[in-house]
């Protein structure tokens, strides 16, 4: 019996590797954007060479609670094709065809996950910050030629520093790997790898906040400059009785 | 002529109290609601595309502090604490990073520096130098102020660390600088030459290097591990020596003519009884004491551990670091018999320490926070180096964008890191020579002469008391300016003549 499970899983494992080599992700460009109710949704742009005929393509999907809103291959809808399964403890998108494939395609995922960010969990912190992380693990025994990420942060709120990231960012290195851009109205940032080899991560962990700032800063300044203004306006005012020195180079009239 | 005693003490922990004019009133009145308003703008506005909200509030708190450092509406020391509070109240950097700045290397090699520079004060051997140097250069000011140049062109070479060769001059610049009738808050136009002319020799002479300093040592790295092009020793020395002794031989001519013109009965010693009191002093000084000798072989033993520190993993399987290395020096200045300093002895101006943890504190927060950065590529896109523009033209805006970067990135290295793979890819982007352009931007790298926050020699000097704040930004200001100029037309003529520009 034992034997026989062994041979079933090795050849499992063969189908599935067989399976994996035929597919190749050129491109994977994936974007988190984050809502205030702690909804996010997630879409995943994908070009995919598919050497052989096949009737099935997998693609990490980094999260098991996600709901699947729409799926398109070159703009067909697979949306009933899609599921996410979970392989070997990661979770992943998988497509099934009803007529084999193969050449370069484009596969277009948006998805949906109503509690990525837990407020909680989240915040606040020291200055009313909130501290988050955003990761992407290559969970296919295959490389991705480029995987980038973007991170859009909801509609008011900005990220406040970036504590970590991976690739890493190194004390000598000229540029960070990530950037930072506005999408729309929004606070995005976006990081990449390449290329992505099996199980490698590309991830970026931030401290984030509320763009609003208080006014009463404008009402303290003003308060300061007037109590200045008034208390050192000895500085300005003309002493006649006391010889003035127009400028530096004059310091050795005296 | 109006004669006085020379003052053989240092007294730089004593803040200097000297009277403003009406002019520098007038700026610290109009410095204080202007160091506000730049704050709230650049705080308050929206935050810019690629800018976090950390890296706006450091940008907001140095624009404050930098507006307060030049008019002075408040102490320096006072709005470098200050810094640290906004930094830390507005989330700029964090408290914990703001405050350790205290601990950084570099306040601690000041500190080590200003005990050492104690000890040739103590030991009278900063006067026996003092008193030979003028009488033998000081029967004018420009002589004298010729004599400390050439002395800082000597001394670049030898030794790389700037404030070594700030702290070895410092003691026997106060006591020229006493003769001439220039002291600590009753200064005169001397004092500001022979100030400012040393500090620009130690900033500028260290361009003329490839070890000057390790922001050129990371110059080149980049030039050849982007550019392909090593850059050697000889290359950088014959490039730039020439142009750092012209601009300096302008300088020592333009500043006690035109900018801080010295009167004509401070051009003379005002010591009572001229030269013979001098020569009779240093007669009277006889030969070298056993505490000149020591002072004297500290001095030297640290010098030569700051001049050998690439031999030290060889010699003691360890680097003997430049902070370690005074320690060791003011470990032993400190032994009881056989040293030479009690604590009461060692002059740390402890306000300069402040601003020193202030300044840096401002110029971290810039760094780590991507604020100068950002900055350095939004303005690279303002001017519009992305159009289609000839060499010279991005040559010169680049020249001139590098010299003046040295007021907002305190720096050297940062800057280095930060700006010269940008200037690489820019040349590759328009087809230029990387060295064409790099090479002649690194080369300003160490022009660090406008503020005294810009560089550890600049604060240690104005801790003298003997120049203002605005003093610095317009001999410094001008300086640079002819820097600029004088690399532009190096560009077209020296540097073509060497294969450095097309």
């Amino acid at each position: 019996m034992k034997l026989l499970i062994m041979i079933k899983t090795l050849f499992g494992l063969t189908i599935f590797t067989s399976l994996l080599l035929a597919q190749q992700i050129d491109v994977l460009e994936q974007t988190v954007s984050i809502s205030e109710d702690g909804s996010a949704q997630l879409t995943y742009q994908v070009i995919l060479s598919v050497s052989d005929s096949l009737s099935a393509v997998q693609i990490p999907a980094g999260y098991e609670n996600m709901e699947i809103t729409s799926v398109s291959l070159d703009d067909i809808d697979i949306t009933n094709q899609t599921a996410i399964i979970i392989d070997r403890s990661s979770p992943v998108f998988v497509m099934n065809f009803y007529k084999k494939i193969s050449g370069e395609h484009t596969i277009s995922i948006n998805t949906q996950i109503n509690d990525f960010l837990n407020w909680n969990e989240a915040g606040p912190e020291e200055f009313k910050t909130y501290n988050w992380e955003v990761n992407y693990t290559n969970t296919l025994p295959a490389h991705i030629g480029r995987c980038d990420m973007t991170v859009i942060l909801p509609y008011g709120w900005n990220f406040h520093r970036i504590t970590g990231s991976d690739p890493k960012f190194k004390k000598k290195q000229p540029k960070p790997p990530y950037t930072f851009a506005k999408v729309g109205d929004r606070a995005s940032v976006s990081i990449s790898r390449t290329p992505m080899e099996y199980m490698e991560n590309v991830g970026i962990e931030f401290a984030f906040k509320n763009e609003q700032k208080p006014n009463v800063l404008i009402w303290v300044g003003i308060l300061l400059s007037i109590l200045y203004l008034y208390y050192f306006k000895h500085l300005i005012l003309r002493k006649d009785a006391e010889p003035l020195i127009d400028t530096n180079n004059d310091k050795e009239s005296k | 002529m109006n004669a006085q005693e020379i003052n053989f003490d240092t007294n730089l922990n004593v803040v200097a109290q000297r009277e403003s004019s009406r002019g520098e009133n007038l700026t610290k009145y109009i410095g204080f609601p202007l160091g506000i308003i730049f704050f709230l703008i650049l705080y308050l506005m929206p935050t810019p595309d690629g800018l976090t909200l950390e890296a706006q509030a450091a940008i907001a708190s140095f624009a404050l502090a930098l507006t307060w450092w030049v008019t002075e509406p408040i102490p320096t020391y006072a709005t470098s604490l200050l810094l640290m509070g906004l930094l830390t109240f507005f989330n700029g950097w964090t408290e914990d990073k703001v405050l350790g700045v205290f601990g950084l290397e570099v306040i601690w090699l000041n500190i080590l520096a200003f005990i050492l520079s104690s000890t040739l004060v103590k030991s009278q051997l900063a006067k026996r130098f003092a008193l030979w140097i003028g009488l033998r250069f000081g029967h004018s000011s420009y002589t004298i102020l010729g004599a400390f140049i050439v002395l800082q062109l000597f001394l670049a070479p030898f030794i790389p660390a700037t404030t070594a060769r700030t702290v070895m001059v410092l003691p026997v610049m106060l006591v020229i600088s006493s003769i001439y009738g220039s002291t600590s808050g009753n200064g005169n136009n001397f004092g500001v030459n022979l100030f400012m002319q040393n500090l620009q020799g130690i900033s500028i002479f260290s361009s003329g290097f490839i070890t000057g300093s390790t922001c050129n040592i990371v110059a080149a790295a980049f030039i050849f591990e982007m550019g392909n092009q090593k850059v050697y020793y000889s290359d950088w020395m014959f490039g730039m020596l020439p142009i750092t002794i012209i601009v300096m031989a302008i300088s020592w001519w333009l500043g006690p003519k035109y900018l801080f013109p010295i009167k004509k009965e401070d051009q003379q010693p005002k010591v009572k009884g001229g030269f013979d009191v001098m020569r009779k002093m240093l007669n009277e000084m006889g030969g070298f004491t056993v505490a000149e000798g020591k002072s004297a072989g500290v001095f030297l033993f640290v010098l030569f551990l700051w001049a050998t520190d690439r031999f030290h993993v060889g010699w003691f399987g360890f680097e003997i670091s430049a902070v370690m290395a005074a320690l060791l020096g003011v470990v032993f200045v400190f032994l009881p018999k056989i040293g030479l300093l009690k604590w009461n002895d060692a002059d740390i101006p402890w306000h300069v320490m402040i601003f020193s943890a202030g300044a840096y504190s401002g110029g971290l927060a810039l760094f780590d926070s991507g604020a100068a950065r950002w900055l350095v590529g939004s303005v690279f896109d303002m001017v519009g180096l992305g159009a289609d523009l000839s060499f010279w033209t991005v040559y010169i805006i680049i020249i001139a964008f590098s010299m003046y970067a040295h007021l907002f990135f305190t720096s050297k290295t940062m800057r280095s890191i930060v700006m010269i793979p940008i200037i690489i890819a820019i040349a590759q982007q328009f087809g230029f020579d990387p060295v064409s352009l790099a090479l002649p931007a690194a080369f300003t790298l160490t022009w660090v002469i406008t503020l005294p926050t810009n560089a550890k020699p600049n604060l240690i000097l104005y801790s003298a008391g003997q120049f203002s704040i605005s003093d610095n930004l317009k001999y410094g200001l001008t300086v640079a300016t002819i820097g600029v100029v004088v690399m532009v037309i190096a560009g077209f003529t020296w540097f073509r003549f060497l294969g450095i520009t097309p």
